[in-house]
């Protein structure tokens, strides 16, 4: 299982997603900001940038059903075409969801600005560097658990050598 | 009188715990060492009564990195992270240091003991919290358990109990519904006075599971401030666990921490380019839905519950 979580790594849109500022049908009043500020391109190849663009369009999507939901209850007879919106929007927040679900191992999520009931923006953290690797020189300890109970006889081949300071590994 | 700078750059936590180490080296020698740090956390040490500023060219300063490579047997040795740099110092400088307190040993001023909590400034009115913290810093994503999971907590408590989330700006802290959202809104100081006001503590292990204990409480509270630490099985909980905490772990539960912890890094690679994205940095028993086994196993019902044993006497003595 977990050689099957590694096959796919580093996580990313799949092969078929469509970004869908290049659909004919695109409605850009309904696209959020990405950050607050526009949107990577479309054929970037970034894999952070590309995770934003998932989600954007995830949010993109909703935000386009909300404005069908409302003009479908402006109309005379709104009860079949709204509750067909509904039906939408709800498919449309389980797809929102599923996509938080399968980014949640490696942390990446958009954090959504409203504005009325419109995703206005999604903000995102881009990862920094883990900050042990500033101060790694420091080490001098070996502390991989188990590590001095191998006989010698055992350590062969290549030298690779992984050094720990208090469980935290050195580059 | 001997003059130290003893020096540690690691995380908060790690720094919490040499807190505790100074103020045994000054009740085991009173009067017998001058003591300045230098670490990555200044905050941590604001009020601290054993701390002298010591200048690094002074000839007589003995400047020393601070290491606890007692972490190097915590699996299997009977001793507590508190211990660590005790031991480290008792190696290195000679000494018989012991532990006096169950507890890192972090100080408030009295005007910051006299001012009323964030909560109370946000709501204008005194309110029992809990703080939570749902994430941390993308070097060691196995110590994450579910955002939903999380979620799920906050919601049976709804209406009955306030979690006030907290989380540094820039780590991984997806947001909760139904909480006063703190994150990215208070500095180390700030988090500290809101531990200080604070009923209990949730959290994976963290620094936050370290001020829980650390971080005195108000007059005329008797009681411990509670804690529920969702830790899985990275590391041992008798290395890890305060007096009245709930450290869940899994421990001798699944062949990854069948004896001790793992103290893996990761549950999968992030890809960043660290090294904690090595094969033997990640975990290797990961749930389909993306979390270590030993955090899948650990259910929000089960977090619930200890919860309501701290929060409701009535029911703790009814589960007696």
């Amino acid at each position: 299982m977990n050689a099957d979580m590694r096959a796919a790594l580093p996580l990313e849109p799949p092969a078929d997603f469509a970004d869908p500022r290049l659909q004919p049908s695109f409605q850009p009043e309904h696209w959020p900001l990405c950050n607050n500020g526009p949107a990577p391109k479309p054929d970037t190849s970034d894999v952070h940038e590309r995770r934003c663009l998932e989600f954007l369009a995830a949010f993109y999507r909703i935000n386009l059903l909300n404005e069908r939901l409302l003009s479908a209850r402006k109309d005379t007879s709104p009860s079949a075409a709204a509750e067909s919106v509904l039906a939408q929007i709800d498919a449309a927040m389980v797809a929102l969801e599923k996509l938080e679900d399968r980014y949640a191992p490696i942390g990446f999520f958009g954090e959504p600005i409203m504005e009325g009931i419109r995703y206005r923006s999604i903000d995102f953290v881009r990862p920094e560097l883990p900050r042990i690797l500033s101060t790694a020189s420091n080490s001098s300890h070996v502390a991989i658990p188990g590590l001095a109970d191998i006989p010698p006889s055992e350590l062969r081949g290549p030298a690779k050598i992984t050094r720990w300071r208090h469980a935290k590994i050195d580059p | 009188m001997l003059k130290l700078i003893l020096e540690n750059w690691l995380s908060p936590g790690d720094i919490v715990m040499l807190t505790a180490a100074i103020r045994d080296l000054h009740r085991a020698y009173p009067g017998k060492f001058l003591t300045d740090v230098r670490t990555s956390c200044p905050a941590l040490w604001e009020h601290n009564p054993h701390l002298a500023a010591l200048n690094s060219d002074d000839p007589e300063v003995r400047a020393m990195t601070c290491h606890y490579p007692l972490i190097h047997r915590c699996n299997d040795a009977p001793y507590h992270f508190i211990h660590g740099f005790i031991e480290y110092l008792n190696d290195e400088l000679g000494l018989r240091i012991r532990p006096t307190a169950f507890k890192g040993d972090i100080h408030l001023s009295a005007e910051e003991k006299a001012r009323i909590s964030q909560v109370e400034e946000v709501l204008r009115k005194p309110v029992p919290y809990w703080i939570i913290s749902a994430g941390g810093k993308y070097d060691y994503t196995i110590k994450w358990w579910h955002r939903r999971r999380w979620q799920e907590v906050v919601d049976h408590f709804r209406g009955r109990l306030l979690f006030v989330q907290v989380g540094e700006k820039g780590h991984y802290h997806p947001p909760l519904k139904g909480v006063l959202d703190l994150r990215g809104k208070t500095t180390l100081r700030e988090l500290i006075r809101l531990v200080y006001h604070a009923d209990g503590i949730l959290c994976p292990v963290t620094l936050l599971m370290h001020l829980a204990a650390a971080v005195p409480t108000p007059p005329g509270r008797q009681r411990l401030r509670g804690c529920v630490v969702v830790a899985g099985g990275r590391e041992p909980a008798h290395w890890e666990q305060y007096p009245g905490h709930h450290f869940l772990h899994t421990i001798g539960q699944l062949d990854c921490c069948a004896t001790g912890g793992c103290w893996k890094a990761r549950t999968v690679p992030l890809g960043d380019g660290s090294p904690l994205d090595a094969p033997e940095s990640l975990c290797r028993n990961v749930s389909v839905a993306g979390l270590p086994r030993c955090m899948e196993i650990i259910k929000a019902d089960t977090v619930c519950e200890l919860i309501e044993y701290f929060t409701s006497e009535t029911s703790f003595h009814q589960k007696l």
